[in-house]
């Protein structure tokens, strides 16, 4: 399965990050976060701005933001 | 700012995530001598201290919070200054960094962790907030914690002081013995290839799965309440019904106390009066008590402001003193009385607001609950370009401009708070009342349901203004990539009652050195306006003599004297400017007068109706001659048209000084303070314009 915008989900979830695209200071933002390559993110909020969990933390962010970050679902 | 001092001792910065308690250990550490220091350029604070650590002093300070090196804002960028001792000649590299690490959040803290490590600067880790990280079962390996980061390592609490003792005696050993300090670690990045972001969070997660146990998992009552806290319509409802509360707060706490403060500034200028004798009986003695007087309070303002003495400064100092000196008995006694005391009675009255509203600020901050706030307000607000932080400034406005503008300061980006900042002073403030008040009775006396429309549209018209003028800022002068939101949620906390009262303290202070110096200028200079020049002797003679035996002699003599004033030549000299706007000579005196603060104008009409003082506070009286006056061709002064276009430039305009000043000292620059007065002036002449020449098409001239 292709990988899908994080803003795409509609179920939350846990989610495995494949990319974030771009650069510029938001998503400098979410990768210091924790988003970014091969790290594990939980969906708790579907909505703008959205809540994603993430390194033990929880995070509000805008949906133009999560629009960059492409995501595939966890499988353990 | 200063920070000369810093180079005699050892200095120690605190460094950490946002929230990770640098401020309460802070505060610990330095107890209450704490200095909030600004950066030049933005305002951005930093509070420094010296303190005794086992019985050697350090200056330590207190910097923003990041949550890495990679400093995307003003703020990150200083604590990144700091550490790596760049940019600034001023600031030095420092001698230690504390860097202080959630317990209860470890993982991502350790992010940052990576970072500061490589620096090569010694480092002590503080483990903070460890008693609730132990009340949930988190349990914190500092032995091999300390192994991983090579660093000394303490687990402490802010809060309770568990630790603290360690803490200081590691401080001072890692600053005292060369050896101690171990190698900068090596990068965690070195030879990886993918993104440099990845593989610290790797080497954050290696270092937390070696470190730390967790026994129980975290209570999810939290995670309830924040469900609610952050719904898309429950957690607005909460926050307005929060914000009501504040300002029910403010309102109803900070009446007495303001009240207390009027009543001590007109019982002191009454008291002043008294004490100064009314004429020189020997002037030698005069000048020397004066002129020393007046050069210690000068001495005293440049102190408080921070001024350094050059020859020339201390020469206007002695002219400034000495002219004092020679003033008549009579015009110093006013100089003081209506000139110092009213103009800064005028501002400090609003101390007692100020200080409510920032202990709430600083509560709802510390709870971690202003992150959920501007969660839910941000698509709000991002309508017109603002963050969702901009709301609590923007109802802040609603009690007085002043405090608005400097809680504006929760705004982290620079922009989005210039541009805050900038909109604010167009809120209805509380000193406005007085002046809609006015106009409600003029247009619609008897009619409560009317009058209370008026209050209503003059309210949604600042309201709009503001709003409207943020966007257009945001899409002119003020552009820029709209930041849009991305914040961390922190765990709801029991905010700590010690750092509120502390930040209630500090924002007083900035508060009252402003009104002591700043404000202490400008009523002076206003004062000199409203006072020069002055009426001849022989023409007020004149003046008393015709209106000999009425008991409006001196109303009458008050009122001749600001016609030949400065200030009312002015406003004969611009009635050709204000006259589409319907506005008379005598209205203008009122207009030019309330630039320095507005609820003047209502006593002004009335001195320049020729009621008195007194009469003022008698609305009836006032209203009742305010409408009897006539323009020369016979038609009364105030129309619809004229009493509307009044009211739309009292909305708008920028009428206040202390507003002004404070703008400037929170941007940095008189530009922006200019800017502000320049834009909403127009705005508020224009606006002004248009009502009134459509109420007269209307035929409600
Ligand atoms: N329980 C507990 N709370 C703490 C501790 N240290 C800080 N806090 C709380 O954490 C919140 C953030 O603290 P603050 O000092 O403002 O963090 P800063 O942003 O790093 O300056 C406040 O509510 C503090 O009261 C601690 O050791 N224990
Ligand atoms: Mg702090």
């Amino acid at each position: 399965m292709a990988p899908l915008s994080l803003s795409e989900i509609t179920v939350p979830g846990l989610f495995t990050v494949v990319r974030v695209e771009g650069d510029g200071v938001s998503v400098i933002q979410l990768k210091r976060l924790g988003i970014c390559e091969h790290q594990i993110i939980e969906l708790v909020q579907i909505g703008n701005p959205a809540i994603v969990r993430v390194a033990g933390s929880r995070i509000g962010i805008s949906r133009i933001v999560i629009e960059s970050v492409y995501v595939e679902p966890y499988l353990e | 700012m200063k920070l000369s001092s810093a180079i005699a001792h050892r200095n120690i910065v605190i460094v950490g995530n946002p929230n990770a308690g640098k401020t309460l250990l802070f505060n610990r550490l330095t107890g209450l001598q704490a200095k909030t220091a600004n950066y030049p350029g933005v305002t951005v604070d930093f509070r420094e201290a010296t303190a005794k650590l086992a019985g050697e002093s350090f200056q330590i300070i207190d910097l923003p919070g990041l949550y890495s090196l990679d400093a995307i804002s003003p703020e990150e960028q200083i604590t990144r200054d700091f550490l790596t001792g760049a940019a600034n000649a001023e600031i030095t590299s420092p001698d230690l960094v504390l860097l202080v690490l959630d317990a209860t959040n470890l993982r991502r803290n350790l992010f940052l962790a990576s970072q500061v490590l490589e620096l090569s600067l010694p480092v002590v880790v503080a483990v903070n907030v460890i008693d609730v990280a132990r009340s949930r079962g988190i349990d914190v390996d500092i032995d091999s914690l300390s192994s991983r980061l090579q660093c000394p390592v303490v687990a402490v609490s802010a809060k309770t002081g568990e630790g603290i003792r360690k803490l200081e005696e590691q401080l001072v050993k890692a600053t005292r013995s060369e050896e101690l300090i171990s190698e900068p670690l090596p990068s965690c990045t070195s030879g990886c290839k993918g993104c440099h972001f990845a593989a610290r969070h790797d080497w954050a997660q290696k270092v937390i799965c070696d470190s730390t146990s967790k026994v129980s998992s975290t209570s999810t009552v939290p995670f309830e309440m924040d469900r609610l806290l952050t719904h898309p319509v429950f957690g607005v409802v909460t926050f307005v019904l929060l914000m009501l509360f504040v300002f029910y707060m403010i309102f109803s706490f900070a009446t007495l106390p303001m009240n207390l403060i009027d009543g001590a500034f007109t019982a002191l200028g009454g008291w002043l009066r008294e004490v100064i004798p009314s004429t020189k009986s020997r002037p030698a003695v005069w000048f020397g008590v004066v002129m020393m007087c007046a050069t210690v309070c000068g001495l005293l303002i440049c102190y408080a402001a921070r001024i350094r003495f050059t020859t020339f400064r201390t020469l206007v100092l002695l002219a400034v003193a000495t002219t004092v000196s020679l003033l008549p008995a009579k015009e110093l006694q006013s100089l003081l009385a209506d000139g110092v005391v009213t103009g800064v009675g005028g501002m400090l009255v609003f101390l007692p607001q100020i200080c409510i509203l920032f202990f709430f600020i600083s509560l709802l901050e510390d709870s971690g609950y202003m992150a959920r706030a501007a969660f839910v307000m941000e698509r709000i607000m991002r309508c017109v370009g603002l963050p969702g932080k901009a709301f609590v400034p923007m109802l802040s406005a609603h009690a007085c401009a002043i405090p608005g503008i400097m809680s504006a300061r929760v705004i982290e980006n620079w922009r989005d708070r210039l541009t805050t900042i900038l909109v604010l002073p167009l809120l209805t403030c509380s000193a406005r009342l007085p002046v809609y008040a006015m106009i409600a009775s003029l247009l619609f006396l008897g009619s409560a349901m009317k009058a209370a429309l008026v209050f209503v549209g003059a309210y949604l018209l600042g309201i709009t203004a503001a709003l409207c003028s943020a966007w257009l800022l945001k899409r002119t002068i003020l552009p820029g990539e709209a930041i849009p939101l991305v914040i961390e949620l922190p765990e709801i906390r029991w905010p700590s009652l010690r750092n509120a009262l502390l930040t209630l303290v500090d924002r007083a202070i900035i508060f009252i050195r402003q009104a002591g110096t700043i404000i202490l200028l400008i009523s002076v200079f206003l004062w000199v306006l409203a006072s020069y020049p002055q009426l001849p002797e022989k023409d007020a003679a004149n003046i008393l003599l015709q209106h000999s035996g009425e008991n409006t002699a001196a109303q009458r003599l008050a009122q001749a004297e600001i016609e030949y004033s400065a200030a009312g030549r002015v406003g004969r000299f611009v009635e050709p400017v204000f006259a589409p706007l319907g506005f008379d000579w005598q209205i203008n005196i009122g207009v030019m007068t309330s630039f320095a603060a507005r609820e003047v104008v209502v006593s002004t009409l009335a001195i320049v109706y020729g009621i008195g003082e007194d009469a003022a506070e008698n609305k009836t009286t006032l209203i009742e001659t305010l409408r009897r006056q006539k323009r020369p061709n016979g038609s009364p002064v105030f129309t619809t048209a004229t009493s509307v276009s009044f009211l739309v430039f009292f909305v708008l305009a920028m009428q206040c000084l202390p507003t002004q000043a404070v703008t400037r000292r929170e941007t940095g620059s008189w530009k922006w303070a200019i800017l502000q007065f320049t834009f909403m002036s127009c705005l508020a002449y224009l606006a002004s314009l248009a009502t009134y020449q459509l109420c007269c098409l209307w035929g409600l001239g």
